[in-house]
């Protein structure tokens, strides 16, 4: 507190004495934040704790998965095709040697070859470059991995693996499929895509609807009810199908020949559309929240306070929305997947050799007939859908218990 | 015999901070025609208290813990809600602090007003819109018979609380209870509705529990007095006993903290600190951090009610 | 009321011309006819067919003469069955499409909403847990696998309905119980939170205190609120019920517009596809314009603007 100046009329110390006493005061009512108390909440709610930790348990496996002593997700063995799940084999082991995968990846020396160039003036003439020699390893992992389209971190991962634990892999303990590829092995390589799919098709949803809605709510008036005028027609629009309609006139060689120079695949026309289906509802949301934090008390205490604007939006509206976009979030992964599995089924999602989940899932359905009953290539995959988009609701269900306030202590 | 006698109400609620007491040992009786007036701060347990008496706590997380509760000769507490059902609306009836929430926004006010007199007095539709508008008439609402279809939102504040007596009043009850029934309104509203009840009052010779945080109010409306602090029974009295010879220093801390028109400017004296976390309380008198008589035993064992003749009764060691 | 359905009227009509301009214009900007692949086409038959389809003309032409024909309810012929023309694809599977959908929006509601408002009143209980853990599994298994699983069960293992056909009332319980799966699932779960949060309110306290029995406080004073937000939910389930169609027509063989839709998707028919998309654009916006008049008749607060 500082000392007051003698210059001040007296009863001006007992005042400042006052308002001392009211600060000390404080000091011992000092709440908890919302977000420790949203975390304490959670953390009695076990379905939401069980299903974060699969879900964190799912991310690690995901991104590790080159790492683990998997068979070769592509490596097409007919002898093999359809066979049911194996945990032991006939040793007694839980994995053995897979053929598919090398034991080792040798270091090579480069090798000078003669290529065929032209010089300034035009001249053809031969000259000489030190290149890889073709290594039998890496050709192996190309036809059981995709080792060639893989990104440098997979890459890495993948060698490590053959480093640790060579060409040792693990049986089919989900069985195989009609190509004698080994399931469980697709269905980890499938939860990469699956997974990175849903976050990137979110992520794209979440900044787009979070700009436009935050936008039309703080600016408010005229422009907030055009722009969300707009999303109600929007919202009318059968999107799915505009989106099946586009992806079959994508299929067009004219199309994918002219996106394809812009550095723009199935994948990335895949990711915005989905994005562009979600956004809607993420805007509609922020929005709210947006116009409603705007006239929150709080909002106007802390400007009459002098606060900022950016003071505000830090401490007052981000946490605030954070809250209920985590939860959207939580709800909007699920569906993405969903719409991926759906696009698989009409085979227009993922194409062969990738492989995703709602792929998978589609291949095992057709692998369920009157004659035929081959229950593990739908039955896994599926389990790893539902389990997956069952935790997601679970914990987004906890999320918005523990963060709404008005739901404490119930 | 009293027409409600209250005797020793504990009411708990298990939150994730641990079993809060919202209500601990309070009694009091109500004599019929009588209004009683209970006072205390925001979270003292005094509309925790009378929403028990009607078993309307959320259960879980709330529970009557102990107490007895005897109207006429049936014991509320230990009342099934269906017994409670044929007594609520009918022979007692409730007057909610807010009636912007506490009037259903989905339903005409004639739907609300005649549901309670069709089920209770098992009117007719017909009878019980024609006692629905009269009963609006009577408490003052211009043109009832033409705004008795609006809903809830068409009317004002003071005309969606004057809405709600007229609904708590419907059945003739023998008792309403009127949970802050002014806080919500303004100051002008404020006076013309105490009027109303007061008036409403005298021609139905009804008991009314009156629930406030504002003394000023008590004084004008109530005969007795029943002061609660932090879920505990503070002090009782007739009202002009109370405010002559206040002798809980909470009560005086309260007193002191009103205007007063008769002792012009004088500075009005906040009562210091802060009421307590109600799950965590000591075993002593609540009051304790905040009282200037403090001394030892008032932070080890909770008061005994002393009793003054003839009316007065308050629980403190130190008064 | 008169100028709430006019401005939706006016917007209807620019939704679907903005729907039919990206798609006529991504369409048409292929380079060569939906007709070079065909290998059997001598050049007099093709010219005959794109006179049909007016690719002889140029783009302004197309684009004015498709409008027009459009406008008139003209929806041309289709591309790969160059003999039917769009509108007999609608006439055959819309009938049928609309059976499904509608009867699978009502079990959903009807269902959804029953099963919300149990497990709200039974909250925390064994019975609102095991529903709404059930209700989980509806939303987090995909429809193709949850039919797969149906058909596999009921109509190969237990032989209760036939696996896949339409006509008879047998044939319709399956795909009708898949379709409304899921939006059962989460109306249920919908219905159940709005109906806690309604059942906190102030004014349910009024109704309790005015000594009303259970069954009138939740059917006449609690529900009404709770079913606003599965009010609000409808336009998209509507819209969700429109793909799954697509999905669980094509897992039980059922000749609707959803199978038609997917085969002419895979077929590169553009002319049924586009057809199909204006017709599902016009059926949403008027599902969702149903949905906001009914949200205002539920709520008294919400005037039409």
């Amino acid at each position: 507190m500082p000392e007051p100046s003698p210059s001040l009329p007296s009863a001006q110390p007992r005042e400042l004495e006052r308002y001392a006493a009211l600060l000390r005061e404080t000091e011992h009512v000092r709440g908890k934040s919302p977000a420790r108390i949203a975390w304490q909440r959670l953390r009695k709610r076990w379905p939401a704790m069980i299903s974060l930790a699969f879900l964190v348990v799912l991310a690690l496996l995901a991104i590790f998965t080159p790492l683990l002593p998997l068979q070769a997700p592509r490596a097409v063995e007919m002898p093999r095709a359809s066979l049911p799940p194996e945990v032991w084999n006939e040793a007694g082991s839980l994995g053995a040697k897979s053929d598919a995968i090398p034991s080792e990846i040798p270091v090579l020396d480069k090798i000078s070859v003669k290529v065929k160039q032209e010089d300034d003036d035009g001249n053809v003439i031969e000259v000489s470059k030190e290149v890889d020699p073709p290594n039998p390893a890496i050709e192996q992992l190309q036809t059981g991995f995709g080792y060639d389209e893989l990104d440098f971190f997979t890459r890495w991962l993948l060698r490590c693996r053959v480093h640790l634990f060579g060409s040792y892999a693990w049986n089919s303990w989900c069985g195989t499929d009609h190509l004698g590829r080994d399931l469980m092995s697709r269905i980890f390589w499938g939860a990469r895509l699956s997974i990175a799919a849903a976050l990137v098709a979110t992520f794209v949803s979440l900044v787009v609807g979070v700009l436009y809605g935050a936008v039309a709510g703080y600016l408010g008036g005229r422009i907030d009810n055009a722009m969300m005028r707009l999303v109600d027609v929007l919202y009318a629009i059968p999107f799915v199908f505009i989106v099946i309609f586009l992806m079959t006139l994508l299929e067009n060689k004219q199309y994918q020949e002219t996106l394809a120079a812009i550095g723009i695949n199935r994948m990335v026309i895949f990711f915005l559309m989905i994005g562009a289906l979600f956004w809607l509802t993420m805007s509609r949301v922020v929005r709210g929240q947006v116009l409603a934090l705007k006239h929150q008390q709080f909002v106007e205490a802390a400007r009459s306070l002098g606060a900022g604007n950016w003071w505000i939006i830090r401490k007052h509206l981000i946490p605030n929305l954070l809250s209920i976009v985590i939860v959207y979030l939580t709800l909007t992964i699920p569906n993405v997947m969903l719409i991926e599995a759906f696009l698989s089924f009409l085979g227009l999602g993922v194409k062969a050799p990738d492989v995703s989940w709602g792929l998978l899932a589609n291949e095992g359905r057709q692998a369920i007939t009157p004659v035929i009953f081959h229950w593990w290539q739908v039955v896994f995959p599926g389990a790893a859908i539902a389990l997956t988009l069952y935790s997601l609701n679970f914990l987004g269900d906890g999320l918005r218990d523990a963060m709404d306030p008005r739901l404490r202590n119930r | 015999m009293p027409l409600l006698t209250v005797d020793d109400l504990r009411v708990q609620f298990h939150t994730d901070d641990g079993i809060v007491r919202a209500v601990d040992g309070v009694s009091y009786k109500i004599e019929r025609g009588e209004t009683l007036g209970i006072v205390g701060e925001s979270g003292s347990g005094k509309s925790v208290g009378s929403l028990a008496l009607l078993g309307l706590i959320p259960t879980p997380p709330g529970h009557i813990a102990g107490g007895r509760a005897m109207f006429h000769d049936k014991d509320l507490l230990r009342s099934s809600q269906h017994e409670l059902r044929q007594l609520r609306g009918h022979k007692i009836a409730m007057i909610f602090q807010d009636p912007l929430t506490a009037l259903n926004p989905f339903l005409t006010v004639a739907e609300q007003l005649m549901e309670s007199t069709i089920r209770h007095l098992k009117f007719t539709e017909s009878k019980a819109r024609q006692h629905a508008i009269t009963m609006l008439e009577r408490v003052g609402i211009p043109g009832a018979a033409s705004r008795i279809d609006d809903y809830p939102h068409q009317f004002s504040g003071g005309m969606r609380q004057r809405v709600m007596i007229a609904m708590a009043l419907s059945c003739q009850p023998e008792l309403i209870i009127a949970d802050e029934p002014t806080t919500a309104l303004d100051v002008t509203i404020q006076a013309q509705i105490m009027e109303l009840l007061r008036e409403l009052q005298q021609t139905t010779g009804m008991a009314m529990i009156l629930i406030t945080h504002d003394l000023g109010i008590v004084a004008g409306n109530c005969k007795r007095v029943n002061v609660m602090y932090a879920g505990k029974f503070v002090e009782e009295a007739p009202v002009d006993e109370l405010f002559a010879h206040p002798k809980h220093p909470y009560t005086r801390g309260l007193l002191g903290s009103l205007p007063r028109i008769d002792q012009g400017r004088a500075a009005l004296t906040p009562i210091p600190g802060q009421p307590p976390d109600l799950a965590h309380l000591t075993p002593g008198c609540p009051f304790a951090p905040r009282c200037m008589n403090r001394q030892p035993d008032c932070e080890t064992t909770f008061p005994p009610v002393t009793l003054l003749p003839p009316q007065h009764r308050y629980a403190c060691y130190h008064p | 009321m008169m100028r709430f359905v006019v401005r939706r009227a006016v917007w209807l009509v620019l939704t679907l011309w903005m729907v039919f301009t990206i798609s006529f214009f991504l369409m048409r900007n292929t380079k060569g006819g939906p007709f070079d692949g065909e290998r059997t086409l001598t050049p007099a038959a093709k010219k005959v067919l794109e006179a049909r389809y007016h690719l002889d003309k140029s783009l302004g032409e197309q684009y004015w003469l498709a409008i027009a024909s459009y406008l008139r309810g003209d929806l041309g012929y289709s591309i790969k069955m160059p003999d039917l023309r769009v509108s007999y694809f609608i006439r055959e599977g819309l009938p049928i499409s609309a059976a499904l959908g509608c009867l699978s929006l009502a079990i959903a509601i009807v269902v959804g909403v029953t099963i919300g408002v149990i497990a709200a009143l039974r909250r925390g209980g064994i019975v609102d847990t095991s529903l709404m853990a059930l209700a989980t599994i509806g939303i987090a298994v995909p429809n193709f696998i949850l039919a797969s699983l149906a058909v596999l069960l009921f109509a190969f293992t237990l032989h209760w309905f036939p696996p896949a056909g339409w006509g008879t009332p047998e044939q319709l319980i399956l795909p009708v119980c898949c379709l409304a799966a899921p939006y059962t699932a989460y109306i249920a779960r919908l219905t159940r939170t709005s109906m806690l949060e309604v059942l906190g309110q102030d004014y349910l306290r009024t109704a309790m205190a005015k000594g009303l029995s259970p069954s009138r406080i939740v059917i006449r004073h609690a529900l009404r609120g709770a079913l606003l937000p599965v009010v609000t939910y409808l336009g998209p389930a509507a819209a969700g019920i429109l793909t799954g169609s697509l999905v669980i027509e094509q897992t039980f063989g059922i000749p609707g517009l959803g199978t038609h839709f997917v085969q002419a998707a895979l077929t590169y028919d553009y002319t049924l596809c586009m057809g199909l998309v204006l017709l599902y654009t016009l059926i949403l916006y008027t599902l969702n314009f149903l949905v906001d008049l009914s949200y205002s008749w539920l709520d008294p607060r919400v005037k039409l603007e």
